[in-house]
């Protein structure tokens, strides 16, 4: 689904009930993805992307 | 023999030309697939694959060329149901071509397939699909630059408007004027898992004139979303908008059910009738009640299966039927099913045909299994009919509201109980992780959306027809013969007084098992066999007197819970062997319900008998 290494992921919100989230990839893409597979992601913070 | 750099077998010459295509899922792939091949392409079966696909031959300046268009896939050595398939098919059937189609505004990650295929080294073609939304997302691509790193024609196109397809379509044609060989990839997965392709190498192809827009991007979708998906007024717009389109179908789609009803009974009464009359009777009786009725029914059916497809495939094609399932997945999920199993349960309130069909968008071959076999459960409108009859007799009060609005929560909770049952299991399991594209949101053109509903009625009608018009043969067989014999002296009566000692436990009489056995063809005739074994007129007040002496409440209702719950028609039986092409998930699908509806009306009936009657 076009996670890979040095892509950034955001998560935009999360449905009802908190799970599952939807996650944009790069700038273009997003999907919807359980928890329990985002857990599975290996990420580190670069928050300064949020604030925008 | 797999040469040291690529992966491709020559093979002597295809007869035809061959070509494929592929590409991710959701991507336009078939939208272009449909240009290129002037929308004549129908279904075709391959030995040894489990799946079928859309294929034409086209000819053009005397040349005859064979398209395929292969499930959409993420990745070449992918391990989801669709990826074995594509896998599949290249390494068993011999191809000239690949047609590469990508949604160009996410190049970033869809690069991954053209990139595989040049490592392969089969001769491919890059379609870089939906140029309108690359503009719109302010995506960069240089094709010239980007066509000589992968060495493969590339196009940028727009399959949805039609712009650049005609030079794309000519590209395609003139690359396999250049080609003298075809090719398979014996040991493509083999290959690919040996040649992965590194995060440099797609680094590197994006770096070829590539400019993708910053990841804080909103979009025109992001300001949608941050309303439809809201997480506490996300679910309430959601039902909201399935009631509305509930409603619409209802009061639009229903209606336009009669015409095809007056058609086919004038053809019947004008026609067939006169036209037959130098027949024996029995004979006329026969074509006419038998394989007739069959064909007649089945096409009573068309109207609102188109009209259930047109909602359907406007809301797919909007987007908004992968955001059903996130916002539905949560609860759908403790059920085992995929969200987009929730739409499709609801549409099945309506007709359980179109929403088995609809089940198509479920990705998972086991989930959608899962949700075909509990479609059947939702009362359907051709099931109201015979409620609101049963019900007017046993419970003429407000109280009859009561028990319908009951047996509509029961059918929910059956289906969803059903499936939990079913989930626990294990055996529909997925194998597939849950991630769903959110694509952005997009307006369906009519002409697409048109083009998908005629294609499918006609694939509808056709597959169908052989399987109703022996469905009805069956029952017109059994309804009247031994010869000269009526009600419970026929085969069907013979049949219901034999299953009798299974069917009095639930208060149900043989008259009433009987018009059971015929309402497997069609509720529709469910109601006229009760009638028939009654030898009183259809709907008529001698009839309702009739059966309201016969029968008391319980009965009555254990007969709308059976009816409400075993094979709601023949047509849907035929939709489910139609969609999942084999006959021992559909006798399954059959078997569940039967015993389902048994448990459920006996359940009631010796209950109620315990606490009320005694």
């Amino acid at each position: 689904m076009g996670i890979r290494k040095g892509r950034t992921v955001q998560v935009m919100r999360k449905a009802p009930g908190g799970d599952p989230f939807e996650v944009r990839v790069g700038s273009t893409t997003e999907i919807a993805i359980r928890k329990s597979e985002a857990a599975l992601v290996e990420i580190t913070d670069v928050s300064d992307l949020k604030k925008s | 023999m797999i040469t040291a750099e690529t992966g491709k077998q020559t093979q002597s010459k295809n007869e035809l030309p061959r070509i494929v295509f592929i590409g991710q899922p959701n991507t336009g792939k078939s939208t272009f697939f449909n240009r290129v091949t002037n929308a004549t392409a129908g279904v075709a079966n391959w030995p040894g694959l489990t799946v079928d696909f859309m294929q034409a031959t086209v000819e053009r300046e005397g040349k005859t060329i064979e398209f395929v268009d292969l499930p959409g896939i993420y990745d070449l050595d992918g391990f989801t149901e669709d990826e074995k398939v594509v896998q599949d098919f290249l390494e068993k059937y011999s191809f000239d071509l690949i047609v590469c189609v990508i949604n160009a505004s996410q190049i970033d990650r869809q690069i991954l397939l053209p990139l595989q295929l040049k490592k392969l080294g089969i001769p491919s073609l890059v379609a870089l699909n939906m140029a309108d939304e690359v503009k719109r997302f302010g995506v960069k691509i240089n094709t010239q630059k980007l066509s000589q790193y992968l060495e493969m024609p590339v196009f940028s196109i727009s399959a949805k408007y039609g712009a650049g397809c005609s030079l794309a379509i000519d590209g395609i044609w003139n690359t396999v004027n250049e080609i003298t060989d075809s090719y398979k990839v014996a040991e493509l997965v083999e290959f690919c898992r040996q040649n992965k392709i590194t995060d440099e190498e797609i680094q590197e192809s994006l770096d070829q004139g590539i400019e993708m827009p910053p990841e804080n991007l909103v979009t025109f979708t992001n300001r949608m979303d941050a309303v439809l998906l809201h997480p506490i007024f996300g679910l309430p717009i959601f039902f909201l908008t399935m009631l509305a389109l509930f409603l619409f179908i209802w009061n639009v789609g229903m209606p336009a059910q009669d015409p095809v009803g007056d058609f086919t009974d004038w053809l019947q009464e004008t026609v067939l009738e006169p036209g037959l009359s130098f027949l024996p009777d029995l004979v006329k009786d026969f074509v006419i009640n038998g394989p007739y009725t069959g064909f007649a029914s089945l096409l009573g059916f068309v109207p609102l299966v188109a009209f259930f497809f047109v909602v359907m495939t406007a809301l797919e094609d909007s987007g908004y039927l992968s955001r059903a399932a996130y916002l539905m997945d949560n609860i759908m999920r403790k059920a085992g099913l995929d969200g987009r199993g929730f739409v499709m349960q609801l549409f099945g309130f309506g007709c359980n045909v179109p929403a088995i069909m609809g089940t198509r968008t479920i990705r998972s071959r086991s989930q959608r299994l899962l949700s075909i076999l509990v479609i059947p459960f939702a009362l359907c409108s051709a099931r109201l009919q015979v409620f609101v009859f049963f019900l007017g007799i046993i419970l003429p009060s407000y109280l009859g509201a009561v028990a319908l609005w009951l047996l509509y929560i029961i059918s929910f909770i059956v289906a969803f109980v059903m499936a939990a049952i079913f989930n626990a299991s294990g055996q529909f399991k997925s194998k597939d992780p849950f991630v769903i594209e959110l694509p952005p949101y997009r307006t369906p053109t009519f002409k697409q959306v048109a083009l998908n509903v005629w294609s499918e009625m006609k694939t509808f009608v056709q597959k169908l027809s052989v399987f109703m018009i022996i469905g009805t043969t069956i029952t017109w067989f059994l309804t009247n013969y031994p010869g000269g014999t009526e009600g419970l002296n026929t085969y069907a009566g013979q049949i219901g007084t034999f299953f009798q000692p299974l069917m009095a436990p639930l208060g149900i009489n043989p008259l009433l098992t009987v018009s059971l056995i015929i309402g497997f063809v069609a509720k529709e005739v469910q109601l006229a066999a009760v009638a028939t074994m009654y030898g009183l007129g259809e709907g008529s007040d001698a009839l309702k007197t009739a059966l309201g002496g016969a029968i008391n409440f319980q009965q009555g209702f254990s007969y709308c819970l059976f009816s409400l719950l075993y094979v709601p028609c023949l047509t849907t039986v035929a939709t489910i062997w139609g969609e999942t092409k084999s006959t021992r998930f559909t006798l399954f699908s059959v078997t569940v319900s039967m015993v389902v509806a048994w448990i459920v009306a006996f359940g009631f009936y010796q209950s109620y008998n315990l606490i009320f009657a005694s």
